[in-house]
């Protein structure tokens, strides 16, 4: 079965050739040289495919999935992505290349991840940005933990709206560490904080699609000696007031949305930016800029006595691997887009909704989002009903959100992208005026 | 290389004069947006570039990176093997992409089968390899998995009413074992590696008492040996109740003959990008599915994919689980290339394909023995370590000029000075998918390099567009971001 050895490039000869300058008889031979014998694993086994047969193999497995329309959000959206994204971040250069330890051999990686930094400290208009870690919860996980090495405190104030995804995985990460994590209703934050408290942390917009101003927050929280984390769209800022400009100190993201894909849930891309005065106390890989031997200007790692690899169980995350490539294609997109683009990208996206939701209203039906940007809440009777029946006329309406907290029957959140057709809305409109009639 | 010109695309893509951007949409009239004016941006410093400009600039930086499909890249504990093209292009598939993964949150799992018939089996093959009994892709990197692991060493032993407190992490380990465990909420004790260049069994057990809960161990080890005491290591940690955890880093040296349950493992990391060829992507995304035995399954991030007579759904049912480590079933498309790749070459393959990785590694391990001091003899699997000190001391040529002098020679370098227990080291893991032409060449490469003079080293690289940065000058002005 010679697909088997698939990327092996050995020939006969050129194998024996080498066996025989290790004087053994045979690869099994060699092996289990190395390895004592009685190690030898036994295996069900599972058989090996052509090219031929594995594009036919996957195109039927792929039939399997229905991507229909839909008005589907809740933190992951679907947006335009230009073509020229893919093919430039598609690269081999980039796409199989390691981690840039070696400068001489990576400054397009360098040089990438610089610009990367600087977008997102641009988008943010905070000061500095790391090379990205994970994805926008293990972002937030890690903006706790910096907020907790900044102010040697221990208590983190979380909103209740944040993602419910978010705070399933910050309940997991924080586990067992020695941090208490206070969770409440936004109106109550401001008068919960005192000095043990290292961070507030709120999600703007939050899970409701909520818009709303921080800078009381921040004065709030400084006040108190802490920390202002905001979890943000990244598309929304082509539009909304950025997180520097509101008094945040850390701001995370999903960066899903900046010509990622859904990807049904990875790869993702957990964006950080924060103030000058922390860069040495976050995570992750920081690429700086410097001069080389001739004087050349150059990029490099930099700042790496924070990180694992230098110092071990006392470094700032255990992170190592990150999402380079998703960074890299951020950039790309922003570039191609430009700030205009960007600007345009996030106008359709609120006028989109600003117009559904208007549609709604007149229909008597409560929206329990106030200020919005692209995504609000509303309260349908029966929404089961209206849901199966939208999934029979080949969309999904929306995302249901009993699912997330039992309190939220009957709601259904909806998100509006550059991407939705109007013959979508109008069919998604239909559904709801005969759903509301019968 | 004085008087040479600047190429365009080392301008920093903010500091391109701005022209007129492609409009990629469709107008949408003026209505005015309803949003309060205080939260509205008014600066957007994102500059505009036509289409060509960008795609000119990530040309020309793409070009001045080494990569697996430029350059032979020995970069040891990394397994930079080629990633087949077929893997890049079958994931472009809008069927994936525009997939959305609240489905999983509404639990639609009938308009992603497809999506979970590809988890399903990519688990079984994951659990034939290593004989786990259930594997989570949640975990997004191989530290990740790391941490996903030690989170479920710490609820194994509170359901047992036990609260210990420190793991066991030999100093030849990767910083990212350390690093996660400290994470996971324990105190750490390192463990020397002896002469022999392992772990040994009297060395653990100065170290074991009740109050260890468990062991992190890569194997083959960071030096590329395989632990022969490595069953009577496992037993002793069993033996006080402790867990056997295994860093799939080097899983590539035992895939499809040794299964990691036989050597007395109980948790498993495995890095899709390392083993199973899906590309390091410039440091990432990677992948790192975290598998346990029977007794752990309770622990397992939830949701689990399960096959049933109706086909196949997601499982929240686990009343023990850990939690979420990523928000849904972590870097999908990353799973999917691993996916590929195992059907491609199958169990036959996979087997043959860490043979070759054993066999290129010693052949070149040989080869060099000649020329370069390698400590710790005997046979190696998949990689070695090489150590300078020696030309060091004699020429005065270090690790670090031999591999910027193997840049100049078109070889990415191997890793250097790691493991932190050989000096002036030099890692070498050939992989797999290279020819004996390649590696004859590096073998031929580094006798150049020794046989030139050490000051023509210290320069290197010379036909590079950059030279030797100044790194403590990064440290110093914190160059991070241009803004201006």
């Amino acid at each position: 079965m010679s697909q088997a050895y698939n990327f092996v490039p050995h020939t006969e000869e050129n194998l024996r050739a080498m066996l025989s300058a290790l004087s053994v008889e045979s690869l099994e031979g060699l092996y289990w040289k190395v390895v004592d014998h009685r190690f030898a694993g036994t295996f069900s086994g599972f058989d090996s495919l052509s090219e031929l047969e594995m594009e036919r193999e996957f195109s039927r497995i792929l039939s399997g999935n229905k991507v229909l329309p839909g008005l589907v959000g809740g933190g992951f959206y679907r947006h335009f992505v230009p073509k020229a994204l893919n093919e430039l971040a598609g690269r081999a250069e980039f796409y199989a290349a390691y981690t840039p330890y070696q400068p001489e051999a990576s400054q397009g990686t360098l040089q990438a991840l610089y610009e990367y930094q600087s977008m997102m400290a641009r988008l943010t208009a905070m000061e500095v940005a790391n090379a990205s870690v994970y994805d926008g919860g293990s972002a937030v996980f890690e903006a706790i933990m910096m907020s907790l090495r900044i102010t040697n405190r221990k208590a983190v104030v979380v909103d209740e709206l944040l993602n419910p995804i978010y705070l399933r995985m910050l309940n997991s990460y924080l586990s067992g560490l020695d941090v208490e994590l206070l969770l409440m209703p936004r109106e109550q934050i401001l008068e919960s904080l005192d000095g043990r408290v290292s961070a507030v942390v709120l999600q703007m917009p939050d899970f409701l699609g909520n818009v709303f101003d921080l800078s009381e927050f921040a004065d709030g929280v400084h006040e108190v000696g802490g920390l202002l984390v905001q979890i943000f769209y990244p598309i929304s800022l082509g539009i909304l007031r950025p997180p520097g400009e509101m008094g945040v100190d850390i701001a995370v993201g999903e960066g899903q949305s900046l010509g990622l894909g859904l990807n049904f849930g990875g790869p993702y891309l957990g964006i950080m930016a924060t103030r000058r005065e922390f860069v040495r106390k976050m995570p992750g890989r920081i690429v700086g800029r410097t001069k080389d031997r001739n004087g050349r200007d150059c990029y490099v790692l930099t700042l790496q006595a924070r990180e694992q690899h230098i110092r071990r169980e006392k470094a700032t995350s255990n992170v190592c691997s990150n999402e380079s490539l998703c960074a890299i294609k951020s950039l790309v997109y922003l570039s191609l887009m430009g700030g205009s683009g960007l600007r345009k990208v996030a106008r359709v996206c609120h006028l989109k909704a600003k117009a559904l939701r208007s549609f709604v209203e007149a229909l008597g039906l409560e929206v329990v989002t106030g200020d919005y940007f692209n995504e609000f809440a509303v309260r349908i009777p029966d929404l089961d009903g209206f849901y199966s029946r939208a999934l029979e006329r080949g969309f999904i309406p929306g995302l249901r959100l009993e699912r997330f907290n039992p309190e939220w029957k009957d709601y259904l959140l909806v998100a509006l992208t550059e991407t939705v057709e109007e013959d979508l809305i109008k069919r998604w409109q239909d559904s709801l005026r005969s759903h509301i009639r019968s | 290389m004085a008087g040479l010109v600047e190429k365009p695309h080392t301008e920093l893509i903010f500091c391109i004069p701005e022209s007129r951007p492609r409009d990629y949409l469709p107008d949408v009239g003026e209505d005015s947006v309803e949003i309060p004016p205080a939260l509205l941006r008014k600066d957007l410093p994102i500059p505009d570039h036509d289409e060509l400009t960008v795609v000119r600039h990530f040309t020309g930086l793409s070009q001045e990176n080494f990569s697996v499909d430029g350059n032979f890249y020995p970069l040891g504990s990394c397994t930079m093997k080629y990633n087949p093209k077929l893997n890049e292009a079958l994931v472009r598939d809008v069927r994936l992409t525009d997939l959305h993964p609240h489905l999983i949150s509404e639990g639609q799992a009938r308009f992603c089968q497809g999506a979970l018939q590809i988890l399903w089996e990519l688990e079984r093959i994951l659990c034939d390899l290593t004989g786990m009994e259930r594997f989570t892709f949640q975990p997004m990197a191989g530290a990740n998995g790391e941490l996903c692991g030690v989170k479920i060493i710490r609820a194994y032993h509170e359901a047992r009413g036990q609260r210990r407190s420190y793991l066991l992490v030999p100093d030849s380990a990767h910083g990212t074992n350390p690093a996660s465990a400290t994470l996971g909420g324990y105190r750490i004790v390192n463990l020397p590696t002896t002469e022999k260049g392992y772990l040994e069994l009297k060395t653990l057990k100065e170290h074991l008492s009740e109050d260890c809960a468990g062991l992190m161990l890569t194997s083959p080890n960071t030096l590329g040996l395989f632990n022969p005491e490595i069953d009577a290591i496992a037993s002793a940690v069993h033996e006080v109740g402790g867990l056997l955890y295994y860093d799939g880093a080097n899983f590539n040296a035992l895939m499809g003959n040794v299964k990691v349950s036989d050597l007395g493992f109980d948790i498993v990391h495995l890095n899709l990008h390392k083993s199973f060829s899906t590309p390091h992507g410039s440091g990432g995304p990677g992948a790192g599915p975290v598998g346990v035995v029977k007794d752990l399954v309770e622990f397992l991030p939830v949701p689990l994919v399960e096959r049933g007579p109706d086909g196949f759904y997601l499982n929240w049912d686990l009343p023990n689980s850990i939690g979420k480590i990523a928000p849904f079933l972590g870097n999908f498309l990353v799973v999917v290339k691993a996916y590929i790749y195992l059907r491609l070459l199958g169990l036959e393959g996979i087997r043959y394909a860490s043979q070759v990785a054993v066999l290129n590694a010693n052949y070149l391990r040989q080869r060099l023995k000649d020329l370069i001091d390698v400590p710790y003899s005997g046979w190696c699997m998949h990689e070695f370590v090489a150590s300078a000190a020696q030309l060091k001391k004699e020429k005065g040529i270090t690790a670090l000029d031999i591999a910027k002098a193997l840049i100049d020679r078109g070889v990415h370098p191997p890793t250097v000075y790691f493991p932190l227990i050989v000096k002036e080291a030099l890692m070498i893991e050939p992989t797999e998918t290279e020819t004996k032409f390649t590696l004859d060449y590096l073998v031929e490469a580094i006798r150049d390099i020794i046989d030139t003079p050490a000051e023509a080293l210290k320069s290197a690289p010379h036909r590079t567009r950059i030279s030797r940065p100044d790194e403590v000058r990064a440290v110093k002005e914190m160059d991070l971001a241009y803004l201006e």
